[in-house]
């Protein structure tokens, strides 16, 4: 078995929160907001992993910690067997990252062109003259034509936007591309439009990509593995197929139930997950999914085991077994 | 916008019943809304006719710059004029035109018969007013009534949209509050004066989906309960999958597609509802291939003469660029503006 | 893979069409510096006494007329010209550098460096302005070079607080985050990416700063702090001519409206600096 590219053991983070409500007295003890909770994972060079979850699941803390904007607690994180903070700054340019916003990701005052060449630049990737056919092959690599080069940010789409700052995480010669939310603000044809791009040139560079979304289309339609995260825990990881088709999690579970089918005659009554989400201040003790699950038993005050669905696929939850047997009974009848 | 028929063109049936038909609550008749520039004329809504029967929970979907949420501003009458204009049309509410309203007769009916919820719950409610205080404002300067009954009234709306531990909830801030819950305040205020017409403008794009799924179950709820019309505008055919009795679909400021929702989105009759559901990456797996709309909306300053969507159309022929397509019925009460939906009924 | 070229958001506007109003205030200032550096070659002894002229009216010998000490007030106008624009540069200037820098790099790293400089900020801030300039001026002594060290020492505040929220804004935007992590140094990251965006409101707030800095240094002169007689300052003149308001308005009047005509450069250059500076932000 290959080393994996990239490896998280145990990492935790968690923020300070400033008490300031701005009604009564400032609270004196220092509350923090758990944002990762023992996050242990592994992925494969070349694989595309997805990591879906909804607010407040931690996937944005995670994405940081791999750009290294963010430094982990405890626990570590592992580029190429090497701990990431050891790793020189001229080398951590292989992990990149798409943002969310189109045009908050592009500086407005730099046109096109400069946006995408000042890496290369930087890092001297090509000589001097060798810049501007570099840019023009870049652009063109992402489905735009050169004559961009002389535009503003404001004066493009987001979706021609998107593809810039594709192109310019491209510049450096990635081998890992973190999309974070990457086309969660885009209208849907556009949106299709970059999930194709980002699909083509995985398959062309041989990138490892890293999708993050709470949009489980997207993650379905670009990921090999994905892992599902509630409340800053993993609580489930399998292959694309394990996890969507036979979700051994409760979370996970009701997460596909909530997603609104585009079939009409198939409504039910029954909320997916039904509650609010708790503060992530105080976390429930044991499974932290306790509160919301129909699942939820006594012995659920104690922290969840790992359950190994089969060799690829575990989830935590003392009963992924029955869930996933239950689920698989469901299904099958409403079919 | 005039459009003279061509000879032996019949004059198309509209979508829209007629007034004086009582299941409807609300008319749209070819409604156009243009926004004078200082260089160009935006025709943000283009000749929009469809109708909302009572009780019955309406789609609007298209995507950014397709005109919805101007439809729906125009119908709370909350365009800003300038620069906004409406050159023609009529919404008739309850047998009344809208347009024709003064603005304080306007006023009597914001808020009371026709409530609106909108995407951002957080920006809708005041943050420094506690939600109990906001909810019952929407009802104390109308209805009168002790501050009892009003504190009553606010319990009964907070239940009927399942705020939990309404009682506790009624003294906490906006911010205190999840985007679920904000969301739900926002629906109680609107319900506090029992409108006829509930007006959700991307009532759920802010939210997670496991919230946005209570939020749509809740609308459900409502109209079942209450009798209420809903309209809800959205970009995710998902949402107009599970809530919606009839879809309209809109692309550049007009409508391209208007029926009930199970022919609409199973048997579409028009290119773009089509190319629409085969970009959304929906049980699409690691080895298919998503069908991206290829280019982008036109610009509504400059619009091509004929079909809006020809220049993205697979199917587009000659015909489709001279003159704009009729919206015209397909079958009993789905219509389309496709010129060719017969033909392409089997591609489609 | 390629895909047709969408249609822009916004339309390219063909070559950059600068606005009227900032070409007026450009040339107006323009026409402010030509007379000051050509003053000294049209004006022979400003301050030579001829008490036998003085306190004569507009003729065409004096086009603005004559003080009480016979000088001619047009000559005087022309020379303090130099004068009071380099004193509304120098006062703004240094305040502007040092201010917006250290508000950019306090907001940028945060930590222990914004809670320093906030602390001295807040200190210079409960002091009134003036009261601060004249303590520094009469500590260091009378003359002009005291009070350009003296405003640069107090008003270097304000920038930086403005270049600091300025800033605070734009730390969060991705498009930093995305140099961050494409591995561009801080150094490249502030001077590229950061300073850029955050000078644009600095640069707007020290244009009315200009005006009034001319206005603190007849302030200054009236308290004999400042530009000494019998140098031509258009503050002093103006405070000079109180006496003979009645007789000889002249003596007043005509150094006001050079400030005035100061003052509307100013706002004409200011409210039309933000669009020129960024044009990309039209939409």
């Amino acid at each position: 078995m290959t080393e994996p590219i990239l490896q998280l053991t145990d990492v935790s983070k968690s923020f300070p929160i400033r008490a300031e409500r701005g009604r009564g007295m400032p609270r004196l003890q220092r509350e923090r907001l758990h944002a990762l909770q023992r996050v242990s994972l592994k992925v494969s060079e070349g694989e595309t992993l997805g990591i879906v979850g909804e607010s407040g699941c931690g996937k944005s803390t995670l994405a940081k910690l791999l750009v290294r904007l963010l430094q982990p607690d405890s626990g570590q994180v592992f580029y190429r067997g090497r701990e990431l903070k050891t790793v020189a700054s001229r080398d951590l340019r292989r992990i990149q990252m798409v943002f969310q916003n189109p045009y908050g990701s592009l500086n407005p005052r730099l046109t096109i062109g400069n946006a995408v060449a000042e890496p290369l630049r930087v890092y001297e990737l090509v000589d001097r003259k060798g810049v501007s056919a570099e840019v023009d092959r870049l652009l063109e690599q992402v489905g735009l034509a050169s004559a961009i080069k002389d535009r503003y940010p404001l004066e493009l789409s987001g979706g021609q936007c998107q593809r810039v700052a594709i192109a310019r995480a491209l510049a450096v010669r990635p081998e890992i591309l973190i999309a974070d939310e990457a086309v969660s603000s885009l209208d849907v044809s556009v949106q299709a439009q970059i999930l194709n791009l980002l699909a083509d040139l995985r398959d062309a560079l041989n990138l490892t990509v890293i999708a993050i979304s709470h949009d489980l289309g997207v993650i379905e339609y670009l990921c090999d593995r994905i892992g599902v995260m509630y409340l800053g825990h993993l609580v489930e990881w399998g292959t694309g197929t394990d996890v969507l088709k036979q979700p051994g999690h409760p979370y996970t579970r009701g997460l596909l139930e909530s997603v609104p089918s585009l079939d009409p005659s198939n409504r039910s009554a029954d909320s997916g997950v039904r509650g609010e989400l708790p503060s992530a201040i105080t976390l429930p003790e044991g499974c932290v999914f306790r509160p919301r699950c129909p699942r939820a038993q006594g012995e659920c005050i104690k922290p969840p085991p790992t359950i190994n669905l089969n060799d690829e696929h575990w989830a935590n939850c003392f009963f992924a077994t029955d869930v996933q047997r239950d689920g698989a009974k469901h299904d099958a009848a409403a079919s | 916008m005039n459009r003279a028929l061509s000879p032996g063109v019949t004059p198309r049936p509209t979508p829209a019943a007629t007034a004086s038909d009582p299941a409807t609550l609300l008319a749209v008749r070819d409604l156009s809304v243009v926004y004078r520039r200082a260089h160009a004329v935006v025709h943000a809504v283009d000749s929009v006719s469809f109708s909302v029967g009572r009780g019955k929970i309406v789609g609007i979907v298209g995507e950014s710059g397709s005109g919805k949420t101007t439809v729906i501003r125009a119908i709370m009458r909350l365009l800003r004029q300038p620069p906004a204009e409406v050159p023609g049309g009529e919404i008739l509410f309850e047998g009344q035109d809208l347009l024709a309203l003064t603005p304080r007769q306007m006023r009597a009916v914001r808020g009371a018969r026709i409530a609106q919820i909108f995407q951002d719950p957080f920006a809708s409610l005041n943050p420094v007013v506690p939600v109990g205080k906001q909810i019952a404002e929407a009802a104390r300067y109308r209805r009168g009534g002790s501050r009892g009954d009003v504190r009553g009234r606010v319990l009964e709306v907070m239940n009927l949209v399942g705020i939990p531990d309404a009682r506790r909830r009624l003294k906490m801030y906006p911010d205190e509050l999840s985007g679920g819950l904000r969301q739900r305040v926002a629906m109680a205020s609107a319900l506090m004066l029992s409108p006829g017409l509930l007006l959700a403008d991307e009532p759920t794009t802010a939210l997670d989906v496991t919230i946005q799924d209570q939020i749509l179950k809740l609308l459900r709820s409502l109209r079942d309960e209450l009798g209420t019309s809903v309209i809800i505008v959205t970009h995710d055919l998902g949402v107009v999958a599970q809530t919606c009795d009839h879809v309209i679909v809109m692309y550049a400021g007009r409508v391209v597609e208007n029926g009930p929702v199970a022919q609409v989105l199973l048997s579409p009759a028009h290119p773009y509802t089509r190319a629409l559901l085969d970009a959304i990456p929906h049980g699409v797996g690691r080895d298919s291939r998503l069908r991206p709309i290829p280019g982008a909306p036109p610009d509504l300053s400059s619009l091509p003469a004929g079909c809006a969507f020809a220049d993205r159309c697979r199917f587009a022929v000659e015909r489709c660029r001279t003159e704009v397509p009729p919206l015209e019925e397909h079958s009993a009460g789905h219509f389309s503006a496709c010129i060719r939906r017969a033909e392409l009924s089997n591609e489609l | 893979m390629s895909v047709a070229l969408s249609r822009p958001v916004v339309r390219r506007r063909s070559g950059r069409r600068l606005p009227a109003s900032f070409v007026v205030g450009v040339v107006l200032l323009g026409v402010l510096a030509l007379a000051a550096v050509l003053a000294p070659v049209l004006v022979s002894s400003p301050n030579q006494l001829h008490l036998g002229s003085a306190l004569q009216g507009p003729s065409a010998a004096h086009p603005f007329g004559t003080d009480e000490y016979g000088r001619d007030v047009l000559g005087r106008v022309l020379v303090a010209t130099g004068t009071d624009l380099e004193i509304g540069l120098f006062c703004v200037l240094p305040a502007l550098f040092i201010g917006t820098v250290l508000g950019t790099l306090a907001g940028y790293f945060g930590g222990w460096l914004d809670m320093a400089l906030m602390r001295i900020v807040d200190v210079l801030v409960a002091f009134p302005f003036m009261v601060l300039v004249i303590a520094i001026v009469a500590a260091l002594g009378v003359g002009i070079t005291n009070m350009f060290i003296a405003v640069a020492a107090v008003a270097w505040v304000s920038y930086a607080r403005l270049a600091r929220s300025e800033v605070q804004v734009i730390r969060q935007l991705d498009y930093i985050r995305a140099a961050r992590v494409l591995g561009f140094s801080h150094r490249r990251i502030l001077s590229r990416h950061v300073l850029p965006n955050v000078v644009v409101q600095p640069l707007v707030y020290c244009t009315s700063d200009f005006v009034g800095y001319i206005l603190l240094c007849s302030a200054l002169g009236y308290l004999g702090l400042g530009v000494q007689p019998p140098n031509a300052e258009w503050g002093t003149m103006i405070a000079d001519g109180k006496n003979f308001l009645a007789q000889a308005p002249w003596i007043s009047i005509f150094p006001g409206c050079a400030i005035v005509v100061v003052g509307i450069a100013c706002i004409l250059v200011g409210n039309s600096l933000g669009d020129v500076l960024r044009p990309e932000a039209k939409k």
